[in-house]
């Protein structure tokens, strides 16, 4: 089982998207995939059209087994289930903060999921605290999605110190370039700065592109209603690569 | 991998038109329909059902042929296949995962058209109020694809629960109830039945009679006899046809059990009437043999290229190139022979002479045809068992081959009568004795194989004139392999003892004297 999780400090980037179109592009593959919706916020639930679970909450979340069980919903789509967002999660640090292990707790959770699945999409809060870290320990690989613009190659450089400081593997993260924009000199300045930066950049760019934002009206992976869309085939691109990552 | 979807079926009458059972649906229920799709499907198994008794489905559609379970054809495994070619066996599907499960199956069997059908259907998405899916309705139409005016048809209605959304399942079966659908637990292809000249499970090698203790010996073994006799003719066509090997194999195996019967379940029928088929099944067997034999040799190909060093293989071909031109011949032969008037009528005269004898309530003037079977039954177990213990125990291991022979022919007259009135007692009491027996008739079996390959190989090298350098290999891969088939042959003779110590073991014996002593006999000692 893989644990992917799209992560960035920054918010805005587009990760949700990208993790709703990556897990629902695997789930046609015919692998049983999980979306693990970690932000409070909801929008990865909101576009799968399904609703926070009223008798769910954060402790639920950390007891793990079949309170977890209980609480993943299906989707609309073969082999992807969710695991829909909870309000209370902006509470998660401080609780996991009192209690013993408290980095490996998410891996353990998730853990108990390996006979169900074949991969589980994490969708992360904007953020670097302790339920971020217990996502770094937790995943297998970290997505993290990158505007080229000069505050998120700072970001990104403020992840990458961040896992040195506590001796995390920086092996695990990979980035791409999000909601890219050609016309601007800006993006492609950035661009080309980091690709020389950073080894584990994947080739694939996701351009930004209004079909992509119509996902939260259309309530729907992008490829389900514009298959043949630029960023579409992006997207598809853009799963090959990583997953032949993952395979190496 | 996954959580398995929990799926309900309901038959749907013909009476009922799909159109308006989409709209008293979508009266009730918000939903969703999707476009209608069409395919034609076509189910294989083997001729005895190994499959189906292991509740899978082998299923070809759209060129890929599924490994599915029976329940809700969900795939087990998917393999592409490009149309127009057609696999028979497990090893036709070449280095895939399919071959190796199949292999696992099906062993030499060859794959069967079971049914052929196409299927029309239809999604119906049912959708709460934020529109999003929770619960999967599809309505299904199989047509049985048929030269026959009377194809079958059969008209499901599917329900996928999606996770977490139980209550909408319910809901909707509250609903069904309302429509008086029936709940469909059986497959299409054992709801499909009308019209099809096979029923899954219909044939199976095994013997499953259902005799009753107290019936008379008369009226079960003329259940056995059409039992046997019936197993003979299912095979024919396979035969003929040469599907695969395993259809001669069944085939001589009613007649051993047939002429087994005529000679061990004594006093029942008329001695003129035992005599004569006796005789005629003798020779029906013996019509069979040499294309068995053949079958065997060649399916030991592999078997034989491993046991070889690599110097001595390429004999081999040859050999094999050989035999596949006699089985050809051989195969020929009994084809035409099943085809003859003398084998039609022999069939017909026996079944007649069966009938006769179900229907007659002549007095037959012989002792034990009025007795209750379970007492007759006892009876020729017990002679028979004592027998074995008889000639097993008088062997050393100085005595010939001929005589471990002679002890195999008894143990399987033994494990016929086994099986033949095997519903007359305790399941969970005979089990252990049938397996007990098998162990030993392995061992004898594998010795007299060795035996009987050794015979053959020698026959061929007499054969063979070293003038060339290919018939010179031949000779020496014919020599390679008689070596190590007599060693083999000389190993199982030193596990003979202890294997039938096993089956002479107190304990068992205990069980068949208190399964077939005679209540008679226990009086008297």
């Amino acid at each position: 089982m893989s644990i992917i999780a799209l992560h960035s400090i920054k918010g805005g980037v587009g990760k949700t998207s990208a993790c709703i179109n990556l897990a629902y592009l695997a789930a046609m593959e015919g692998a049983a995939t999980l979306l693990c919706d970690l932000d409070p916020q909801g929008s990865a639930s909101f576009c799968l059209r399904i609703r926070p679970l009223k008798k769910f909450s954060t402790k639920k979340l950390i007891a793990g087994g079949s309170k977890i069980d209980e609480s993943i919903r299906g989707t609309d789509f073969d082999n992807l289930d969710l695991l829909p967002s909870k309000m209370s999660y902006r509470n998660i640090g401080l609780i996991l903060n009192s209690l013993k292990k408290s980095r490996k707790r998410l891996k353990s959770i998730l853990g108990g999921l390996q006979e169900q699945y074949d991969y589980i999409f994490l969708d992360c809060p904007p953020n670097i605290d302790l339920m971020s870290e217990n996502v770094f320990v937790a995943a297998t690989h970290i997505l993290v999605p990158l505007i080229p613009t000069p505050l998120s190659r700072v970001s990104f450089q403020k992840l990458l110190k961040f896992f040195e400081k506590e001796k995390m593997d920086q092996s695990k993260i990979v980035a791409f370039f999000s909601m890219v924009e050609n016309r601007k000199s800006v993006h492609q300045q950035t661009m080309m700065e980091m690709s020389k930066l950073y080894p584990r950049l994947l080739k694939t760019t996701i351009p930004y592109r209004s079909a992509v934002e119509k996902m939260t009206v259309r309530r729907q992976p992008l490829p389900v209603y514009d298959s043949r869309s630029a960023a579409t085939l992006k997207y598809e691109a853009l799963w090959r690569e990583f997953r032949e990552i993952m395979n190496t | 991998m996954g959580f398995t979807a929990r799926t309900d079926d309901y038959l749907v009458p013909d009476r009922l038109l799909w159109q308006t059972l989409q709209e008293r649906i979508a009266n009730n229920f918000a939903c969703m329909p999707e476009k209608m799709a069409s395919t034609k499907i076509a189910f294989f198994d083997s001729f005895d059902w190994r499959l189906y008794n292991k509740q899978l489905l082998l299923m070809r559609r759209h060129n890929t042929y599924e490994l599915c379970l029976l329940h809700d054809e969900s795939p087990i495994v998917a393999q592409p296949w490009p149309s127009g070619t057609c696999p028979i066996f497990w090893w036709d599907f070449h280095d895939t995962e399919l071959a190796q499960r199949l292999e696992k199956i099906l062993d030499v069997r060859a794959l069967v058209l079971c049914l052929k059908l196409s299927r029309q259907s239809q999604l119906l998405r049912i959708l709460n109020r934020d529109e999003k899916t929770v619960l999967k309705v599809c309505l299904q139409r199989n047509v049985q694809e048929s030269t026959a005016d009377d194809a079958h048809s059969i008209q499901l209605l599917k329900l996928t629960a999606i996770r977490g959304y139980d209550d909408f399942l319910e809901k909707f079966k509250i609903f069904l109830k309302t429509l008086q659908l029936a709940p469909c637990t059986k497959h299409i292809l054992e709801n499909i039945s009308q019209g099809r000249a096979r029923k899954p499970g219909d044939y199976s090698s095994k013997m499953y009679l259902h005799l009753k203790p107290e019936q008379t010996a008369k009226s079960a073994v003329v259940v056995i006899y059409n039992h046997l006799h019936d197993m003979m003719k299912q095979n024919e066509v396979g035969i003929k046809a040469d599907i695969d090997t395993e259809f001669l194999h069944d085939f001589r195996v009613a007649v051993r059990r047939t002429r087994s019967a005529l000679t061990q379940i004594q006093l029942v029928l008329p001695r003129q009437l035992t005599q004569e088929f006796k005789v005629r099944f003798a020779a029906l067997g013996k019509a069979t043999s040499r294309l068995r034999d053949l079958d065997v040799f060649l399916l030991r190909e592999k078997e034989y290229q491993a046991i070889l060093p690599e110097a001595l293989r390429p004999g081999l071909a040859p050999m094999f190139r050989g035999l596949i031109r006699e089985r050809r011949r051989e195969h020929k032969r009994l084809k035409v022979a099943l085809e003859s008037p003398e084998y039609e009528t022999m069939l017909k005269e026996w079944l007649q002479a069966i009938r006769t004898l179900d229907t007659s309530s002549v007095n037959l003037e012989c002792r034990n045809s009025d007795e209750p079977i379970a007492n007759v039954s006892r009876q020729f177990i017990h002679k028979k068992y004592k027998q074995v213990l008889r000639v097993g125990k008088n062997l050393s291991s100085n005595s010939p081959d001929s005589d471990l022979h002679d002890l195999r022919i008894e143990c399987k007259k033994l494990r016929y009568l086994l099986e033949f009135f095997r519903s007359l007692y305790d399941e969970s009491e005979m089990a252990p004795l049938t397996r007990q027996l098998k162990q030993l008739q392995d061992n004898l079996g594998d010795f007299n194989d060795l035996g009987i390959q050794q015979a053959n190989l020698k026959q061929m090298l007499d054969g063979v004139a070293p003038q060339s350098p290919n018939q010179t290999i031949c000779a020496a891969t014919i020599g390679g392999l008689i070596a190590v088939l007599h060693h083999r042959q000389r190993q199982l003779r030193m596990e003979f003892e202890s294997t039938f110590a096993k089956f002479a073991d107190r304990r068992n014996l205990a069980l068949y004297e208190k399964l077939f002593r005679s209540p008679l006999r226990k009086r008297t000692s």
